[in-house]
C-alpha cells in the first residue's frame, strides 16, 4: 500500500504534463487563425494608435473607416481619421476623366465615354457618354450603354441607359466587375427619325480589387473551438492509461508478495534447521 | 529494470496519445493556413452560379424522351436508372396553377452535406462547386440525409461501362460512376474548364438555363450574355428554400407562365 | 474431477458453467452460429452485387441496418449505467448483474460497429475515416465517442474481472485444458489478493467509474446528432440527444433482466439473482419507461401543434398513414402494457417483469430505431417525390438478424469461460460466503 504511493503520484505526474500539453496546444491553435494585424502596422501613426478599433467596432465586422479603406483598395492613402476619402475624384465634362475613342455617326454624332481618373473594380462609378454634333452637344439623345464580354460566347452585355443633358451628357451607376484588369465598354446611341445610330467604344483600366464574392459567414463562438474536443477526449484517454497502468501494478505488486513469501519460508526453514 | 518499463510505458502512453492526436492537430491548423494563403495570394476565380428562367422553362413537354437538360445528363454521366441530376418537375403554383421548374444540385455555399461528410469527400472547389471524390467517399450516405434538396443518390450497383466517355475519372467528371458511392450534379466543372458550357445549358432548347461567373458579374446562356446582378435584381430573383440558410447558388427568376408552359388551371 | 467434488465452495455454481454449460446452451450457441453465418453469407453476396440486394433506395437510403445500429448503441448504456451510476451513488444491491450489463455493453458496441459497417457502401475504406476523419462531421464524433466508450468498457469489464479469473486459475487451473489455463494466469495478472492489490484495484476501478459515465452519455447524444444535425422532419429538433439518452438507459435496463432471467433459470442462479434485483431493477424500468413516455410525448407535440409542412407528413404518417400500425403498437406495447404489467400487484413478479422487459426491447427496436429513421426518409422534400417506399429485402433481414444473433452469441461466449456472477464482490457484500471464499483464495 505504502510502497505504491510514490508511483501513483509520478503516473499523475505523467498525466498532468499530457494533459497541460494538450490544454496548451488547444489554446495556441485557434489564436493563430485570428489577431493578425497586418494592416495596422503599415497604418501612418496618427492612425495607428487607434489599435483594432481604427477599422473594426468588433473583429471582424468593419466600421466607416475600415469600409472606406478597403473601398479605397486596403491603402491609407488619402484617407482621413475621420473615415472616408478626403477628396472624391469627380469627373465632370472631359475633365480628369480617361476619355475612350469616339466613332462617327453619319451625320457627324460623336459618343465620347468617360469614367472617373480610377476606377476600382467592384466600386460603384458614373459612366458617362458625351453625345455630340459637330462639336455642339445635344440634348435628350437616348444613350445605351453595354460592356463587352466573353464568358464562352462574346457579346455586349446591357448595362443601362440614360437621356443626355443640355450639355450632351448621358450618365448612368456602374459597378465595373471585370476580372480582365481593364473593361471595354460601348456606348450606342439608337438610329431616331432625324439622326442614324452612332456608338463610342473604349477601354479603361481597372484597379483590381481582391475577390468580390465573400465567402459565407460562419458563426463564431467566443473561447470555444475544436481544442475543447481535444482536451475532453485526452482527458478521457489519459485517465483510461491511468487505470490500465494501475491494473499493471497488479502483476508488480503480486510477483512481491510471492517473493515476500519465499523469502520468509526460506528464513523459517533457516531457523529450523539451526 | 522496473524503471525502464515505467519509462516504456510512458514512452508507449505518449506515442499513443500524439498518434491519436496529430491528423486531428494538423486538422484544426488547416483552415487557417488554407485562409491565410487565399488572403494573401487575392486570387481571383470563377465563381459559377446557375440562373433559371422559370418563364421560359416549359418542360420541354412533348418531346419523347423527356426534358432535353435531363437527358443530356444522363448520356454525358451515365447515372443508374431513375437517377437524375436535373429533375424538371410540375410546381404547384397559388389559385390553382402549375408551373414547370428544374432541379439541379443547388452548389450551396453553406452546404450541408459538404458539412457532414466524415472524410472530406464532399467540397467546395475553387469555383464553389460542390463536388465528390468518389476514390474517397465511404458510402455512409449521411450527405444524402443532410441535402434538404434531395439531389444526391448512390451508386447502388455497378453501373453499366458507358459507351462514350470524354477523359479519365475525376470529382468533375465522374464518369463511370463508382459502385457504393454518392453521385450528383457537378456543374459540368469538367467542360467548364476545358472551355465549354454545362450541357444542360447547351442542351435547353428555350434558353432558359443561364449559368455565370459570379465574380465577374456575368451570365450566358450560350445565346445572349447578362449582368448577373442585374438580372436578379429586376426579375425578384429568389432561390428554392433559401430560408434554410443553406446559401444556395441557382437562382430562379419567377414570373412563371408569361412565355411557355403556362396552364392557369390544373 | 475429484478434486472440484472433495472442496465444495459457494462460488461452485457460479462456476459450473464455465466447464459444463449444458447441451441447451450448446444447442443455443450451434443455432446462433448458424445464423450468424448464414448473415455472413448474405453480407458476402452484398458486397459482391452492391446494396442494391437491399430494399434501400435514393429516398429511403438507410434502413434496418442504421436502425439496428441505433438499437445496439441503445442497449450498450446498461454496462455503465447499472455498474457505474449505481455504483457512484453507494448502491450494492446491483453487484450480481453489474458484470452482465457490463458484457452486454461491449457486445452490442461490437454489433453496432458491425451494423455500421455493414450499411456502408464501401465498407473496404473503412479506413478513410481514421486518414481523412474531419473533425466537423458527427459521424466522426460518433467515432471518436464509440471508440472510447467501447475501450473505456473493456477496461471497466475487464478490472472487476481480474479476481475472478485468479479464482477461476486457482480453481480450475487443474480441469480445463493448459491453452485456457494459460489464458486465466496471463489475465489475472498475478493476483494474489494482498491488500496493496486490492487497493491498485479498487483505486482504478474508481477512477473508470466515474470517467466511463460521461463517456456513456456522449455517445448516446453524439448518435443522436448524427440525425439531429440534418434538416429533416423529426431529426431537426434538439430533444433528440436527451430523449436518445433516456430511451438508452430503458433499453439498456430491459435487456438486462431479459439475460438475467434467462441466466438465473438456465444455470440455477436464484441464490444470487434474489427477488431483491427485481425489485429494484423493476422500479427502475417503471421509472425510466415513465420518463420515456414523457420524452415521447415531449418530442411530438410541438411538431403535432405547429403543423410545419414536412412534420405533418411524418406524424400523419406515423399517426394514421403508413407506419400507423408500428406506431401505435410501439406506444400501447412499449409504454401501456409494460406499466401495467409492472403496476398490477399480480404481474409484479419475476415472469412479469421479464414479459415487460422483452415488450420493451421490441418496441425500441420499432419506435427509437426504425421509426426513427424510416418514416423520415420518407417523407418527400421535394415537389417531385412521393412518399418514399422500403420493404426489407431477404438479405437485408439475414444480416440484421445476424447482427443480434452475433451479439447474443459474443455475450453466451464471453460467460462460457468467465463466471457470470461477479464472484468476488459478491460474497463481498454477502457475508459469510464471503469469508469463505477470501480463505479458498488464500490457500
Amino acid at each position: 500500500m505504502v510502497r505504491g504511493f510514490p508511483y501513483s503520484r509520478r503516473m499523475e505526474a505523467v498525466i498532468c504534463i499530457l494533459f497541460g500539453l494538450v490544454v496548451a496546444l488547444g489554446l495556441v491553435l485557434p489564436s493563430v487563425a485570428m489577431a493578425r494585424p497586418e494592416f495596422l502596422s503599415r497604418a501612418p501613426a496618427n492612425l495607428s494608435s487607434r489599435g483594432c478599433n481604427l477599422c473594426h467596432s468588433q473583429v471582424p465586422s468593419l466600421n466607416d473607416f475600415g469600409q472606406a479603406f478597403k473601398q479605397n483598395s486596403f491603402s491609407f492613402a488619402g484617407l482621413t481619421d475621420q473615415g472616408g476619402r478626403s477628396e472624391t475624384p469627380v469627373a465632370t465634362g472631359g475633365k480628369g476623366a480617361v476619355a475612350g475613342a469616339a466613332t462617327q455617326g453619319d451625320k457627324g454624332l460623336q459618343v465620347k465615354l468617360m469614367l472617373p481618373a480610377e476606377v476600382v473594380r467592384g466600386e460603384k462609378t458614373g459612366l458617362k457618354a458625351w453625345v455630340t454634333a459637330g462639336g455642339e452637344p445635344v440634348d435628350g439623345e437616348q444613350v445605351r450603354f453595354y460592356e463587352e464580354t466573353d464568358l464562352f460566347i462574346g457579346g455586349r452585355m446591357y448595362l443601362g441607359e440614360a437621356t443626355t443633358n443640355a450639355e450632351g451628357m448621358a450618365e448612368i451607376d456602374y459597378w465595373p466587375m471585370a476580372t480582365e484588369g481593364e473593361v471595354k465598354l460601348v456606348a450606342q446611341v439608337a438610329a431616331g427619325a432625324d439622326i442614324p445610330a452612332a456608338e463610342g467604344a473604349a477601354t479603361f483600366p481597372l484597379v483590381a480589387a481582391g475577390p468580390l464574392v465573400e465567402p459565407v459567414a460562419r458563426l463564431e463562438v467566443p473561447f470555444l473551438g475544436g481544442w475543447l474536443v481535444f482536451v475532453l477526449v485526452g482527458a478521457v484517454w489519459a485517465i483510461y492509461l491511468y487505470s490500465v497502468y494501475s491494473a499493471l501494478q497488479i502483476r508488480r505488486l503480486g510477483r512481491e508478495a510471492v517473493e515476500e513469501k519465499v523469502a520468509q519460508a526460506r528464513q523459517e526453514r533457516r531457523y529450523a534447521s539451526i | 529494470m522496473p524503471t525502464s518499463r515505467r519509462g516504456f510505458l510512458r514512452g508507449l502512453g505518449m506515442a499513443g496519445l500524439g498518434l491519436a492526436v496529430s491528423p486531428l492537430l494538423a486538422r484544426l491548423g488547416g483552415p487557417a493556413t488554407e485562409a491565410l494563403a487565399a488572403s494573401e495570394k487575392k486570387k481571383l476565380t470563377r465563381q459559377w452560379v446557375r440562373v433559371v428562367d422559370l418563364k421560359k422553362c416549359d418542360g420541354c413537354e412533348g418531346r419523347k424522351t423527356g426534358p432535353a437538360c435531363t437527358e443530356v445528363c444522363r448520356s454525358t454521366y451515365h447515372p443508374l436508372e431513375g437517377q437524375e441530376w436535373i429533375k424538371v418537375s410540375r410546381v404547384e403554383g397559388e389559385g390553382g396553377s402549375s408551373y414547370w421548374m428544374p432541379f439541379p444540385c443547388m452548389h450551396c455555399e453553406n452546404a450541408p452535406c459538404v458539412n457532414v461528410c466524415p472524410v472530406g469527400a464532399s467540397y467546395h472547389n475553387e469555383n464553389g462547386l460542390v463536388l465528390i471524390d468518389h476514390r474517397r467517399c465511404i458510402g455512409c450516405r449521411l450527405c444524402m440525409a443532410a441535402c434538404p434538396y434531395q439531389r444526391r443518390y448512390f451508386n447502388w450497383k455497378e453501373a453499366e461501362p458507358p459507351k462514350n466517355v470524354f477523359a479519365e475519372y475525376s470529382p468533375e467528371y465522374p464518369v463511370p460512376p463508382i459502385k457504393g458511392t454518392v453521385a450528383k450534379c457537378v456543374f459540368c466543372a469538367h467542360f467548364l474548364e476545358i472551355g465549354m458550357p454545362t450541357m444542360c445549358t447547351g442542351a435547353c432548347p428555350r434558353g432558359a438555363l443561364y449559368f455565370g461567373d459570379k465574380e465577374r458579374d456575368v451570365i450566358t446562356n450560350t445565346r445572349e450574355v447578362l449582368s448577373l446582378s442585374k438580372t436578379l435584381a429586376e426579375n425578384n430573383a429568389f432561390r428554392y428554400k433559401e430560408e434554410l440558410g443553406t446559401e444556395p447558388r441557382v437562382y430562379y427568376l419567377p414570373g412563371h407562365g408569361q412565355e411557355s408552359g403556362r396552364e392557369a388551371r390544373g | 474431477m475429484g478434486k472440484m467434488a472433495r472442496k465444495a465452495k459457494a462460488e461452485d455454481p457460479l462456476l459450473a458453467p464455465l466447464l459444463h454449460p449444458g447441451w441447451g446452451y450448446n444447442l443455443v450457441v450451434v443455432i446462433l452460429a448458424a445464423l450468424v453465418a448464414w448473415g455472413i453469407y448474405s453480407w458476402a453476396g452484398q458486397l459482391r452485387q452492391g446494396l442494391a440486394v437491399t430494399g434501400m433506395r435514393d429516398q429511403v437510403f438507410w434502413g434496418l441496418y442504421i436502425s439496428t445500429f441505433i438499437f445496439f448503441v441503445s442497449i450498450s448504456l446498461t454496462g455503465t449505467f447499472l455498474s457505474a451510476v449505481l455504483r457512484v451513488t453507494g448502491n450494492t444491491w446491483q453487484v450480481p448483474v453489474t458484470r452482465l450489463a457490463e458484457v452486454i455493453t461491449g457486445a452490442a458496441l461490437l454489433g453496432a460497429a458491425a451494423m455500421i459497417v455493414v450499411d456502408m457502401g464501401r465498407p473496404d475504406r473503412l479506413l478513410n475515416v481514421f486518414i481523412y476523419g474531419r473533425i466537423q462531421s458527427p459521424l466522426i464524433w460518433d467515432v471518436i465517442a464509440i471508440t472510447s466508450y467501447l475501450v473505456g468498457s473493456l477496461i471497466y469489464l475487464y478490472l472487476p474481472l481480474i479476481p475472478d479469473i485468479a479464482l477461476c486459475r486457482d480453481r480450475l487451473g487443474q480441469v480445463v485444458s493448459p491453452a485456457r489455463r494459460k489464458l486465466y494466469t496471463l489475465l489475472a495478472l498475478g493476483w494474489q489478493d494482498t491488500p496493496a492489490q486490492r487497493e491498485r484495484l479498487e483505486k482504478a476501478i474508481g477512477a473508470m467509474t466515474v470517467t466511463i459515465i460521461p463517456v456513456a452519455v456522449s455517445v448516446h447524444s453524439v448518435t443522436a446528432w448524427i440525425y439531429a444535425m440534418t434538416i429533416r422532419p423529426g431529426w431537426n429538433s434538439t430533444i433528440l440527444a436527451p430523449y436518445f439518452v433516456a430511451s438508452a438507459f430503458l433499453s439498456g435496463v430491459a435487456m438486462v433482466i431479459i439475460f438475467m432471467s434467462v441466466y438465473r433459470r438456465a444455470f440455477h442462479l436464484e441464490n444470487y439473482i434474489t427477488p431483491l434485483q427485481y425489485s429494484k431493477l423493476g422500479w427502475l424500468l417503471l421509472g425510466l419507461t415513465l420518463a420515456y413516455a414523457y420524452f415521447s410525448f415531449a418530442e411530438l407535440l410541438p411538431g403535432a401543434y405547429k403543423l410545419e409542412e414536412h412534420e405533418v407528413g411524418l406524424l400523419s404518417l406515423l399517426f394514421t398513414g403508413g407506419q400507423a400500425m408500428l406506431f401505435w403498437f410501439s406506444i400501447f406495447g412499449g409504454i401501456v402494457i409494460p406499466v401495467a404489467l409492472m403496476c398490477w400487484p399480480k404481474t409484479r413478479n419475476v415472469a412479469g417483469l421479464t414479459i415487460a422487459s422483452i415488450l420493451i426491447i421490441v418496441t425500441m427496436w420499432i419506435k427509437k430505431s426504425y421509426l426513427l429513421v424510416v418514416p423520415t426518409l420518407q417523407v418527400p422534400l421535394m415537389p417531385f417525390f412521393t412518399l418514399g417506399q422500403y420493404s426489407p429485402t431477404l438479405a437485408e433481414w439475414t444480416i440484421t438478424i445476424a447482427g443480434i444473433a452475433g451479439f447474443i452469441l459474443v455475450v453466451l461466449l464471453f460467460f462460457r469461460f468467465f463466471p457470470v456472477i461477479t464472484v468476488w464482490e459478491v460474497t463481498e457484500t454477502s457475508g459469510d460466503s464471503g469469508r469463505e471464499f477470501q480463505f479458498s483464495l488464500r490457500a
